[in-house]
């Protein structure tokens, strides 16, 4: 666009705009309404729709002021009879083939179709109307296409050819009707669709959506980047795919960084919750992302987030965080950025929480995870280890002026069952907690773990590796149900790991205080009241016996809250917050994590953690804005191209080590991705963010 | 090789061209006639057995479809004889007859010309099929051998793009300008001035583009042009490529054309061994390089922004202009089209000498329809239709009266029988609100519903519409649609006032000439019709039937 400025009069108006825009455009920046559909401010204009059309004085005719250069000392009319009379013939024609009932459009209401019709008062057509019986085209991933309510605008074509450098899209004619398709009406994956939904962002009508379970009832930006909003700390997981994809690890780390310390470690272990969601997902398999992140945060050579990140004035307030776990370290991380003065509590004798003590090192390598408490430390944020906070009032008085209480779940429960207190009875979380210390631990050749969850098959699995003969794992859960996550689940069966699910457990057998077996019975179904308290309801006359030799418990943990520790508590010890401002029963005192949640994932324990940071940080009198810039802010790449087989590229492997290697050791059991299979992986990417990007039009009402 | 050297090599090759003893026996067809290979060979086999010193040679098309093979026989001595539906028997008859001895058979001849009349043959200028037609692009067709570059050349060929290379391309425009020659492709516009935009554009790539694209299904302008006598249009493609400063050229034709797009592809191949063609053509300092490119053909392709579409390999849909494709066309480069007719005429004027100052003021027409002989001929501005249907058509091939007469292609007017004396030209059918358009006539005859007629040329229309102009796609539909109500009996009182209205805005609301032009059809048949309307709306029955 040139600097040039063009000075010209529209209806009386005298109006400035650059040269080099249409007509249209500088009466649509003035804020004068003229009405267009074909017309869309990211797209090359083609005059194809006559509804912009204007008198410019000592030119003959009524021009397209889309496709007209705006001159200087032009007169232009938007309106007059003349117009009026051709606007109105050009809606009646492009409705006459349209079907008359808006109300039982999803687009009803937010179509600029049906927005037009009302600013030109066109209801009674005096041109014949028609039903083009086109069937409905519900076959393809993503989008359902309506030709009936196609009015060939063209937005599409110039969309995916133009903006997007795809050109997938056509005039199709099929039978008398003109609409707008793919080449032999090729199915979307096989005619080398990219899934971008900038057509679907452009379409006037309802003909091109989204597939209506996909977005009803969701917020837009939710419903159409859902891996950034299923993402419990909202990382933003196309942005740092690009970098990858641009080879700028550095910068995807640091995307990473910008709303979690942990980049590595969730590389490893998160639950993945972005991966659910994943649009790509519905076209052929999610992108792994938590392969790509763990590959981008160990790429990460130039440390670009570090300079960026932090690097407040000193506040003079010291905050005290009470556990060094992934919500507490987090904590920790964001208020020591913002300037105040931070100090972490560790009652163990190694920072990392549950992280350290729960996570077996053949599933968080401890070097990953010691290098990124190192990184916090780095920054400032003092850990103080072997040290156990009895009190909060304690805290407060030694001149903290904020806490956060991030103590987790450390105390892992028992059934209450007969037999529960033999020896050989273990409870999970120790038993893997002695396991990460280093400490020598007693199993017998038959264990049996009792859970169904990610703790239940952290403790198997490294019952495992210590050399138990046989592993079985029994849990409440059918195994659909079974809540932990599926590469658990099969990394776990193929070392080795018999699992038994829908049982219920009714007593420990012991003979001369020695185990030799659970009673089970069979679970029929299984709910759970509002309490979360299980509901079982199980099969008659299906008793049995499970034999081992030791039985761990991972039923489920709580926090271990000293007796005077000084916070409310509710159902099984979780620590009451106000869940506006994070605030516990006592003033100046937050709490974060599984403390709070229950047990539950890394992921949604940093997401935890930031709000108890943000809400500190406030009390603190600092204004609550933890957010900061890490990687360079640019404009993605609008022209995505043309990919042979896009939607057909594999998801990459997860590879890890073979079983009957890993099972010997605590060594990583993960395969990293090299190089070429990150940028091919995140090339998968349907790169969703871009469509949000595209220039929303203004409807009439809004000028 | 400069043009002397081509000369003497074409006089080498081809030494019968010159010798004064040899008869040349001419035959032409078109390249889907079943037995013109038959005939040629025929005509040889005969020479060769008995040894005269004569030569068969195999022509193109002279548009006479009908009566083709059409044989022309140049014996020394005697004025030039054309006969008319040779089979391979009378070939053989001929021979004998005629080359042998001295009976020139009447009774296959249909004229004579150059030289003292014979018993029994009249005159060309006796008979209105040639004394109507002043052929300037076809000037070779169905005289020379289109797969023989020297034959080409021997009659002139080439020596268009010698003078022009000579002349430089300022005064070449020049010229252009006086001859007057305007695009045949349907425009109108005058072709030197376009040159001149072209070239004054400041740009490193030019092109030009011939459009051999016979868009219009009647029309044969294209195909006979390039079967028969395609380097006349090449020849034009590089004058008007050297005038604008272009080294690359596109012929684009239509892709079912095999027959044309292998003539042009062996003439091109003819003029690379000749210098004609590639680097330094002439001996000068122009290059140049042409490519064939195969379109498919749709009424629309015959826009010149629908061609560069398709040239960029896009969908063949015209867009707005400006910006003007000789300013901003194939790539954004200044890109010159051509009708392949203007650019036989363009070679033409070149070739003539440069002391004559020569006029463009031939049509191409092709005759189609309800009519006896569906003829393609080139005649001088100012013959009327009436002469040209009559004379030439030789009326209705049914028998039955000529009810209207549509001019210019399936968007052009009707006409109504005693309407048909308007003269040939741009100026009077522009008059008439007509079109030029692709030039051809075609013949309603005899009794039929005038309302299904131009339902059924709307349906048409409604068909190659692209889909990109509301009006346009959306107006041929409706109009189509009220018509098809009006023609069963089911139309409404304001009907016509629709259909009016929906013309009009298609008028000035469409993008390109297919939808600016499409209602002439319909307005044109209601108003010679009117009545058949009315009777229709009002009575709800066909007058007709």
């Amino acid at each position: 666009m040139s600097e040039e400025i063009i000075k010209l009069n529209i209806d009386g108006r005298d109006v400035e705009t650059q040269k080099g825009k249409s007509v249209l455009e500088a009466a649509l920046d003035a804020g004068i309404y003229v009405p267009h559909l074909c017309h869309h401010p990211d797209l090359p204009s083609i005059g194809a729709c006559r509804l912009c059309i204007v008198e410019i004085e000592g030119i003959e005719g009524l021009q397209s002021s889309c496709v007209t250069p705006a001159e200087n000392g032009m007169t232009v009319s938007t309106k007059s009879e003349e117009i009026d009379r051709w606007r109105l013939l050009a809606m009646e024609l492009m409705l006459a083939g349209h079907p008359a009932d808006c109300g039982s459009c999803d687009k009803y209401l937010n179509c600029e179709l049906q927005s037009l019709k009302q600013y030109l008062g066109c209801e009674e057509l005096s041109v014949r109307r028609r039903s083009k019986l086109l069937p409905i085209n519900n076959d393809n991933p993503l989008f359902v296409h309506d030709p009936n309510k196609c009015v060939a605008c063209g937005r599409c074509v110039r969309a995916c050819g133009e903006l997007r450098g795809v050109g997938i899209l056509y005039y199709v004619k099929n039978g008398r009707e003109t609409m707008t398709g793919t080449a032999s009406d090729l199915p979307l994956t096989e005619a080398g669709c990219r899934f971008c939904g900038a057509c679907a962002e452009v379409c006037p009508t309802g003909a091109i959506q989204d597939k209506e379970e996909l977005v009803k009832g969701k917020n837009r930006r939710n419903a159409l980047i859902p891996c950034r909003y299923a993402c419990p700390a909202e990382i933003d997981v196309p942005r740092y795919i690009r970098f990858i994809r641009e080879k700028d690890y550095s910068a995807a780390a640091a995307v990473i960084r910008e709303k979690a310390p942990f980049p590595g470690v969730l590389g490893y272990v998160c639950d993945r919750p972005c991966e659910e969601v994943c649009r790509r997902g519905e076209v052929n398999e999610a992108i792994s992302i938590r392969e790509l992140k763990r590959f981008a945060a160990e790429h990460d050579i130039n440390r670009a987030w570090e300079d960026n990140s932090g690097n407040k004035n000193s506040t003079g307030k010291k905050a005290a965080i009470i556990g060094s776990g992934p919500a507490g370290l987090t904590a920790a991380y964001y208020l020591n950025n913002k300037g105040h003065a931070v100090t972490v509590f560790e009652s163990a004798p190694f920072a990392g929480g549950m992280m350290r003590a729960g996570i077996p090192e053949y599933r968080l390598p401890r070097k990953v995870l010691e290098s990124e408490i190192q990184d916090i430390i780095k920054k400032g944020v003092a850990i103080k280890t072997d040290t156990r906070v009895e009190s909060v009032d304690a805290l407060l008085e030694e001149g903290f002026d904020a806490v956060v209480a991030a103590i987790g779940t450390h105390k892992g429960q028992k059934l209450n069952i007969p037999g529960a207190d033999s020896p050989g009875v273990l409870i999970g979380i120790d038993f893997l907690k002695d396991i990460n210390l280093g400490n020598k631990v007693d199993i017998g050749e038959r264990i049996i773990v009792l859970g169904g969850g990610n703790v239940a098959f952290d403790c198997a699995r490294a019952a495992r590796r210590l050399g138990a003969g046989e592993v079985y794992l029994a849990c409440l859960e059918s195994r659909e149900e079974m809540p932990a996550t599926s590469d658990e689940i099969r990394q776990g069966e193929e070392e080795g790991i018999a699992v038994h699910p829908a049982r219920s457990f009714t007593g420990i057998i012991t003979e001369n205080d020695r185990i030799t077996g659970v009673e089970c019975t069979r679970v029929a179904s299984l709910s759970f009241d509002e309490d979360k308290k299980p509901c079982i309801e199980i099969e008659a006359n299906s008793g049995h016996v499970l034999e081992a030799d030791t039985v761990i418990f991972a039923i489920g943990q709580c926090p271990e809250i000293p007796p005077d520790f000084g916070l409310d508590t509710k159902t099984n010890n979780l620590i009451e917050i106000d869940s506006f401002s994070f605030s516990t029963s006592k003033e100046g005192v937050f709490a974060a994590g599984d403390a709070v949640n229950g047990t539950s994932s890394v992921i949604k324990a940093i997401a935890s953690g930031r709000k108890a940071a943000v809400a500190a940080d406030r009390y603190l009198e600092g204004n609550g804005i933890i957010d900061e810039k890490l990687a360079a802010v640019s404009e993605p790449e609008k022209c995505i191209g043309f990919q042979e087989g896009f939607a057909f590229m594999k998801r990459c492997e997860e590879s890890c080590v073979p079983p009957e290697e890993r099972v010997t050791n605590f060594e990583k059991v993960v395969r990293d991705m090299d190089e070429k299979t990150a940028t091919e992986e995140s090339e998968r990417c349907l790169q969703c963010d871009l469509r949000l990007k595209i220039t929303s039009v203004k409807f009439w009402g809004n000028y | 090789m400069n043009l002397e050297q081509i000369h003497a090599s074409v006089k080498q090759e081809c030494d019968y061209l010159d010798d004064k003893d040899c008869i040349k026996v001419r035959i032409g067809a078109s390249a889907d006639n079943p037995v013109h290979t038959e005939v040629v060979s025929r005509f040889q086999q005969e020479i060769d057995k008995h040894g005269i010193k004569a030569r068969a040679i195999a022509a193109g098309s002279r548009g006479l479809y009908d009566i083709e093979p059409v044989t022309l026989i140049e014996k020394p001595g005697k004025p030039a004889i054309l006969y008319h539906n040779n089979s391979p028997e009378t070939a053989v008859e001929l021979v004998n007859d005629y080359l042998l001895k001295d009976n020139a058979r009447s009774d296959l001849a249909l004229c004579s010309f150059g030289g003292e009349k014979l018993d029994g043959i009249p005159d060309i200028s006796g008979i209105p099929l040639f004394s109507l037609q002043n052929r300037i692009a076809l000037r070779n067709c169905g005289y020379i051998d289109p797969d023989n570059t020297n034959e080409y050349i021997a009659c002139g060929g080439y020596g268009g793009l010698s003078r022009v290379l000579q002349i430089g391309c300022e005064k070449a425009i020049e010229e252009l300008g006086k001859s007057g020659l305007r695009g045949r492709g349907g425009g109108g516009f005058s072709t030197a001035e376009k040159w001149r935009i072209c070239h004054d554009t400041e740009s490193g790539d030019k092109y030009v583009v011939c459009d051999a694209v016979d868009a219009d299904p009647d029309a044969r302008t294209a195909r006979l042009l390039i079967e028969s006598d395609p380097h006349s249009v090449i020849e034009g493609l590089l004058i008007s490529a050297y005038a604008i400063g272009a080294c690359h050229g596109f012929v684009c034709i239509n892709s079912d054309y095999t027959a044309a797009i292998q003539r042009l592809g062996m003439a091109l191949e003819q003029m690379r061994d000749y210098g004609l063609l590639g680097d330094n053509i002439l001996d000068s300092d122009f290059n140049c390089n042409i490519e064939i490119i195969e379109v498919e053909s749709s009424l629309v392709s015959g826009e010149e922004t629908a061609l560069i579409r398709s040239l960029e390999n896009k969908q063949a849909m015209p867009y707005l202009r400006p910006p003007y494709p000789a300013v901003s066309g194939y790539n954004g480069n200044p890109t010159l089209v051509n009708n392949a007719e203007t650019l036989a005429n363009v070679s033409a004027i070149f070739q003539s000498d440069a002391a004559l100052s020569s006029t463009a003021d031939t049509k191409i027409i092709t005759l189609a329809g309800d009519i006896a002989h569906k003829y393609t001929v080139e005649v001088p501005f100012g013959t009327t239709l009436r002469s040209i249907v009559t004379d030439i058509g030789g009326g209705t091939s049914s028998g039955k009266d000529i009810k209207a007469v549509q001019f210019g292609g399936p968007t052009g007017r009707f006409l109504a029988v005693h309407s048909l004396d308007i003269p040939v030209s741009y100026e009077s059918t522009n008059e008439v609100g007509g079109i030029m358009g692709s030039g051809t006539i075609k013949v309603f005859a005899g009794e039929f519903c005038t309302v299904e007629m131009a339902r059924d040329l709307m349906n048409y229309l409604q068909a190659e519409s692209c889909g990109k102009c509301v009006f346009c796609r959306e107006g041929t539909y409706q109009i189509s649609d009220i018509l098809n109500d009006i023609a069963g009996g089911k139309g409404r009182p304001e009907d016509l006032e629709m259909i009016t209205e929906i013309c009009e805005g298609m008028k000035s609301g469409s993008i390109c000439g297919l939808g600016r032009t499409a209602p002439n059809p319909v307005l044109s048949s209601i108003k010679l019709f009117r009545d058949d309307y009315e009777v229709h709306i009002k009575e709800k029955k066909c007058p007709k039937k």
